[in-house]
């Protein structure tokens, strides 16, 4: 694959924030990738220095092998889907589509045929000659995609995009916008704070903490092998158990041993043990390597979500099966559900 | 409150607001040059506006001034309020602070200060120290009206703009601008009202012979050279105005029957 865009060392603070520093990542051509993060983590800051919209106080944009650091906005070939759609209210559907196409100085005919081609891909060719504040929020969402990728072009960088949908809408979306993609043959650059967006959209998901990138990896990467605290508490649900490695594919944690696939650990080295919510077993008691006791449920729809007391410290298991609040639960894990992590003395949570 | 007292309450309230008017419409038409007189009914002041060539050159001078400072102020004053609204909230609050006392600190203390100011510049006084007070003091209020409407603009629209090719200077004028018209209009409306029915400041910053229509009227009160032709132009005006803005109204209700529609 080839590389697209590369950020070298971009450091940028606001004031006496430093939001990023000495930051470092490459984006491949036709890459769906996602920066995802609580707020505040510099994923926004991010995706506006790609954007040319802030510009970094140290550091290089590097795109095609050309530094675009110093290009303007509006001189750079990407085009940017904003949070709230920025349409222009005094302008109708055709007349914002066609804006960056009138700046370009296309030719009538071209800007009518490309107007067209992407009304059509977003499904919304009879709107037309509508105002824009007659739209509804998911068409208005359309209407600012046509406007960017009418431009056709490298990078689409999105930013939020789907936050003001309802749930129902914003699930069409990412079936939509991943589409679109592909179709396209488009880099996505895709900022979110929601973590299932970015597991069921993206190539690539970063997560970003502090400025700091955390982890780089597939979705799948990402969720079942989060390489520290932060990333398996902000990517799904986790019980993370203090434990200890003892050799062999084996680790202590609750008094219990386990079998497990990590080895790339030391004798005695102690561990963060990872273990999803739904990646417990619940087995009779005789055959329970765990034993619990439930203190709450909440039915989720497809399972139960219990929290169970295990030796006075609290874990979140998800079952299918119902269970009375004050039962007596047995649990077992299978070895490759087990995920190990490397202890980081600094981390909190 | 019985019901006809109610009504007669509204009456004098009406009577207080529209007597003073009626009478100057009233004296406008009297062919007596002393206002405690009527005389009989005659329409010779109004061209008397045309042919007392002070009076002419004043209502002339008033809305040169008017039109040259709400001209001058709304272009000022929507490029200030842009860049206001680029500020941070902290810095904002304090610039508006800054730009709201001139609106509510008295006229007179603003024309004084002017007029101060003017001669340690040593400026001549005349129309052009007049038209830099009313742009002066107009600024003010066409930021006070387009700086909501810039509120109301999608945080992002100017980068919008510039991500589909416009350099800084086509953003603003062809996304900003036009997204805060309404307010830029307003703006100039209240700057025009402002400027053409002052007294005070235009009264410490002229010079050199040079009035408004308000400054003549001041010169000529209780002189005999002071002519009725005033009642026919403020006549003028206010029937002018009511024309203007019965049409206003009409074309709203208009409007709005139109919206329903769809």
């Amino acid at each position: 694959m080839k590389k697209l865009i590369e950020l070298k060392n971009i450091s940028k603070a606001f004031d006496e924030n430093q939001i990023l520093e000495d930051f470092n990542l490459y984006i491949n051509e036709n890459e769906f990738i996602t920066l995802v993060g609580p707020s505040g983590c510099g994923k926004t800051t991010l995706l506006r220095i790609i954007g040319g919209f802030e510009s970094a106080d140290s550091g290089q944009v590097i795109f095609n092998n050309k530094d675009i650091s110093l290009l303007d906005a509006n001189e750079r070939p990407i085009n940017t889907i904003f949070q709230k759609y920025a349409l222009f209210p005094h302008l109708n559907v055709y007349d914002n589509i066609a804006f960056g196409l009138k700046m370009k100085k296309k030719t009538k005919e071209e800007i009518d045929e490309l107007v067209n081609w992407s009304l059509k891909l977003v499904n919304l060719e009879k709107m037309k000659t509508r105002s824009i504040d007659r739209l509804s929020g998911g068409q208005q969402q359309r209407i600012a995609i046509a406007r960017a990728i009418v431009n056709k072009p490298k990078v689409l960088l999105l930013d939020e995009p789907l936050g003001a949908l309802d749930l129902k809408l914003r699930q069409n979306m990412q079936y939509e916008l991943k589409e679109l993609q592909q179709d396209l043959g488009i880099t996505f650059i895709y900022v979110t704070h929601d973590q299932e967006e970015a597991l069921s959209m993206s190539d690539t998901v970063v997560v970003l903490n502090d400025g700091i990138i955390q982890q780089i990896g597939t979705p799948e990467d990402i969720y079942n092998e989060p390489k520290n605290r932060f990333v398996a508490n902000f990517i799904g649900e986790s019980n993370i158990i203090k434990g200890r490695y003892l050799g062999n594919k084996l680790v202590e944690f609750e008094n219990t041993i386990f079998e497990c696939v990590d080895t790339n650990f030391v004798v005695d080295e102690p561990c963060d043990v990872v273990i999803r919510p739904e990646d417990f077993d619940v087995v009779p008691l005789k055959q329970a390597k765990l034993t619990g006791i439930i203190t709450d449920k909440v039915f989720k729809g497809v399972h139960y979500e219990f929290c169970i007391d295990i030796n006075e410290k609290e874990y979140i298991v998800h079952a299918y099966e119902d269970k009375e609040i004050g039962d007596q639960i047995g649990l077992s894990v299978d070895p490759f559900e087990i995920h190990l992590m490397k202890v980081n003395e600094n981390e909190n949570t | 409150m019985k019901k006809s007292s109610k009504v007669l309450l509204v009456i004098l309230a009406l009577a207080v607001l529209y007597i003073p008017i009626l009478i100057i419409c009233f004296l406008s038409f009297n062919d007596s040059l002393r206002p405690y007189e009527f005389s009989g009914f005659t329409l010779k002041w109004y061209s008397e506006i045309f042919a007392e060539k002070t009076l002419y050159e004043a209502i002339i001078n008033s809305w040169i001034i008017a039109l040259f400072a709400t001209a001058i102020s709304t272009i000022c004053g929507t490029f200030i309020a842009i860049r206001i609204s680029k500020l941070k909230q902290k810095h904002r609050q304090t610039v508006m602070f800054l730009n709201n006392l001139p609106i509510v600190n008295a006229d007179i203390v603003t024309g004084i200060s002017l007029m101060i100011i003017f001669s340690i510049l040593g400026l001549h006084f005349g129309k052009y120290t007049m038209l830099l007070a009313h742009i002066f003091f107009c600024i003010p209020f066409v930021v006070l009206s387009v700086l909501p409407r810039l509120k109301m603009m999608d945080e992002n629209s100017y980068d919008a703009a510039r991500d589909l090719g416009c350099t800084h200077l086509q953003a603003v004028f062809k996304v900003i601008i036009p997204a805060i018209k309404v307010g830029i209009i307003s703006g100039a409306l209240i700057a025009f009202t402002m400027s053409i029915d002052d007294f005070i400041i235009s009264y410490y910053t002229t010079g050199d012979g040079f009035s408004n229509f308000s400054t003549w009227i001041y010169s000529r009160l209780n002189r005999r050279s002071f002519s009725p032709a005033a009642y026919a132009y403020n006549t003028i005006i206010t029937f002018g105005l009511l024309i203007i803005l019965i049409y206003i109204n009409l074309n709203s209700k208009g409007d709005n029957k139109h919206e329903k529609k769809h």
